[in-house]
């Protein structure tokens, strides 16, 4: 499928249950226009079984997610939920990801502004599907972009951020509100984290889990919860 | 059964044989040797294939069940979908109790290698095996219920060292055992004792097969069943008894019979030292340590699935399987695992909980096979296995007179508790449940 070609479709929204995060009305206009997977994972330790939790929990945590569905519908959305009793919330938001075919997956923060967005970009492989889910999702005349790369040492000067700001301009965007920021650090995640504290709202692009990710999270999870704003993750995984 | 949400399977293969070998491999090497060998001499090795063929008679028959019923529970839902609920009241009691009395024994083996610990250091204390082994229960009752980080990853690494350890142990030993290294023999006759001794002894370790069907019991959180669940029963069975014929091979060719009995639980620790110096004799003291603990847990964990198969179809009251909100833990279950684990271990009696626990089991496997016969014959709408048993009904068949028949070489004692314990269940039964109907019945 050519890049120029995509629209974003499905978008996962990655629900922790017990206590469901909210998402703010700013939040809820953006998504009036997808098809909205709300995926409310239930995390049970392995002396539990699943069916178990399930027996206990499995009434009460559809009427939580039925709630957050309701909001959505009426902003326009089309919802589906899905509650999942799980040892491994990681493979299981990858499992239904691919099995809905989503574009993207949204971590939730009620955080009611969308002005300020931040976009890093580790590379420029996947610059406009990035470019393209950006400018779908946020089509508010108040909103300004901050691209963020994070040269870490020794890297080459190749130029990441100009191609998106170019496909974001191509797509119709003012180049007045797209910022350009370089930053030079070793610990990416450290940097975007940093970053993220005077933004609204975060796009980027997946990333493999890595091993530090199990342990602490992934590093959108990180954001979300250290940051306090709502993230995006752009699925770029080749298709099924 | 309320049926809400979806339900992630997340053991792979690894971790589906992780639990097989895992819960297994705590006693038949790191226990057993000495007290198999001052039992049946160099012929315990064939009470040890003796308890893997059993326990292979019955993973096949398993296998096909759980793939035809994939779900929690393993035997007691077998035998209660295709037999009822008496039979299956006392198999699931069985199997609860009988990890209960394979948690106390492996326990009371951890007892015995701290001990050894602690007399290597010389630190000049000398706690008694049953209060290390009472505390430990207590502990690790404990940790399974406030511990919320998964020790799943844990207990892989856990058994991925101990094979390490093993294997090198055990390639030493087989060379040293077949004279390549010009180590010296204890030659000694194949059976000193006799013939008796050989089924008496696979009757009493036979606990170190008692891995395989907790693959079962979590049967519904395997990804592709199909194909995971038979390869990992099977697997770990011929894995583990592979491992516990060449421990004991090596053990009875560097040691007598009578001296491997004298050495008692942690006999192998000598044997080590014997081939590979102190530094193997530290190994499989840690090892020890490792692999008891393992399967105690590993244990206490299976206990608990099994109270929660009953009480959803209300054989025991609903509390039983009640979730804590904070550690999200099946609190009660647990203690009812814990509690009677650390009672049982002020008993002591370590070959009477080994053969109580096999009998509990065997109780399960006979019937496991008897319930695949019943349904290859009925044939019901919904039996549609993945996995089809080889030489069905001969396999099974003899799988179950295996499994009744190896009960018969135990203590009195041993016959009197398990007996006793089965027949509280269908007391149980008659009293609190003889009116439940299954909620999902099948047939």
């Amino acid at each position: 499928m050519p890049e120029s070609d995509f629209t974003p479709q499905t978008i996962l929204i990655d629900v922790s249950l017990p206590e469901a995060a909210a998402l703010s009305d700013e939040l809820i206009a953006l998504l009036g226009s997808l098809h909205v997977v709300l995926v409310g994972w239930f995390e049970v330790p392995e002396q539990t079984s699943a069916a178990q939790a399930n027996d206990q929990f499995g009434r009460e945590m559809n009427e939580r997610l039925d709630v957050l569905a309701g909001v959505l519908r009426e902003a326009g959305a089309a919802v589906e939920t899905r509650l999942v009793f799980t040892g491994n919330p990681l493979d299981t938001m990858e499992r239904i990801s691919a099995e809905v075919d989503s574009d993207a997956v949204l971590i939730p923060y009620a955080h009611d502004r969308v002005e300020k967005v931040l976009v890093p970009l580790r590379d420029a492989r996947h610059a406009d599907r990035i470019a393209t889910f950006v400018n779908h999702l946020v089509q508010t005349d108040t909103a300004s972009f901050t691209l963020l790369h994070v040269r870490e040492e020794g890297e080459t000067d190749a130029d990441v951020l100009t191609p998106v700001a170019e496909s974001l301009t191509t797509i119709g965007m003012d180049s007045s509100v797209i910022e350009k920021r370089l930053v030079d650090a070793n610990d990416p995640a450290a940097a975007i984290l940093d970053a993220a504290h005077d933004h609204d709202l975060v796009v980027m692009g997946e990333s493999e889990p890595a091993a530090r990710d199990i342990l602490f999270g992934t590093v959108p999870e990180r954001i979300a919860r250290n940051a306090n704003i709502p993230v995006i993750m752009v699925r770029t995984h080749s298709k099924a | 059964m309320s049926q809400q949400g979806e339900l992630e399977r997340t053991l792979g293969l690894p971790q589906a044989l992780a639990i097989g070998i895992g819960t297994m491999v705590g006693a038949g090497i790191f226990v057993f040797p000495g007290l198999a060998a001052g039992q049946a001499g160099p012929a315990a090795t064939l009470s040890f294939a003796i308890g893997a063929g059993i326990a292979l008679l019955v993973a096949l028959p398993t296998s096909e069940l759980a793939t035809a019923m994939p779900e929690s529970g393993g035997g007691y839902y077998f035998v209660s979908r295709s037999m009822g609920t008496l039979l299956g009241t006392m198999v699931g009691v069985g199997q609860w109790m009988g990890l209960v009395f394979a948690s106390a024994f492996y326990l009371m083996g951890f007892g015995h290698y701290l001990v050894d610990i602690v007399a290597a250091l010389d630190l000049g204390v000398d706690i008694p095996v049953t209060t290390i082994a009472f505390v430990t229960a207590l502990v690790l009752t404990g940790i399974s219920i406030t511990g919320t980080k998964n020790t799943g990853d844990l207990q892989n690494i856990i058994v991925g060292v101990l094979l390490a350890l093993l294997a090198g142990f055990l390639g030493h030993g087989l060379l040293d055992a077949l004279g390549v290294l010009g180590g010296e023999q204890v030659p000694e006759t194949f059976a000193p004792y006799g013939t008796l001794p050989v089924f008496t002894t696979a009757a009493l370790v036979f606990t170190s097969y008692l891995g395989f069907a907790q693959i079962a019991t979590v049967a519904g959180e395997i990804k592709n069943p199909a194909r995971n669940l038979p390869l990992a029963m099977v697997g770990s069975v011929v894995l583990v008894g592979l491992l516990y014929v060449l421990t004991i091979f090596i053990s009875t060719s560097v040691f007598s019979s009578e001296a491997l009995a004298e050495l008692g639980e942690t006999a192998i620790v000598a044997v080590s030292r014997d081939i590979a110096g102190p530094i193997g004799a530290v190994a499989i003291l840690i090892g020890g340590l490792l692999a008891t603990l393992s399967s105690a847990n590993a244990s206490i964990l299976s206990s608990s699935r099994s109270v929660y198969a009953l009480s959803r179809d209300a054989l025991v009251p609903d509390a039983t399987a009640n979730i804590n909100k904070r550690y999200r833990t099946p609190h009660v279950a647990l203690l009812l695992a814990g509690g009677p684990i650390a009672a049982l271990i002020l008993f002591g009696r370590v070959e009477v909980l080994a053969e109580v626990a096999s009998l509990l089991h065997l109780f399960m496997y006979g019937l496991m096979c008897v319930a695949l016969l019943l349904l290859r014959h009925h044939d019901p709408n919904w039996y549609e296995p993945d996995f089809t048993c080889p030489a069905s009904p001969w396999l099974p068949a003899l799988g179950a007179i295996a499994s009744f028949g190896l009960v018969a070489f135990m203590q009195p004692l041993s016959i009197g508790l398990g007996a006793g314990l089965l027949a509280a269940a269908a007391i149980w039964y008659r009293v609190y449940a003889y009116d439940v109907s299954l909620k999902d019945e099948r047939a």
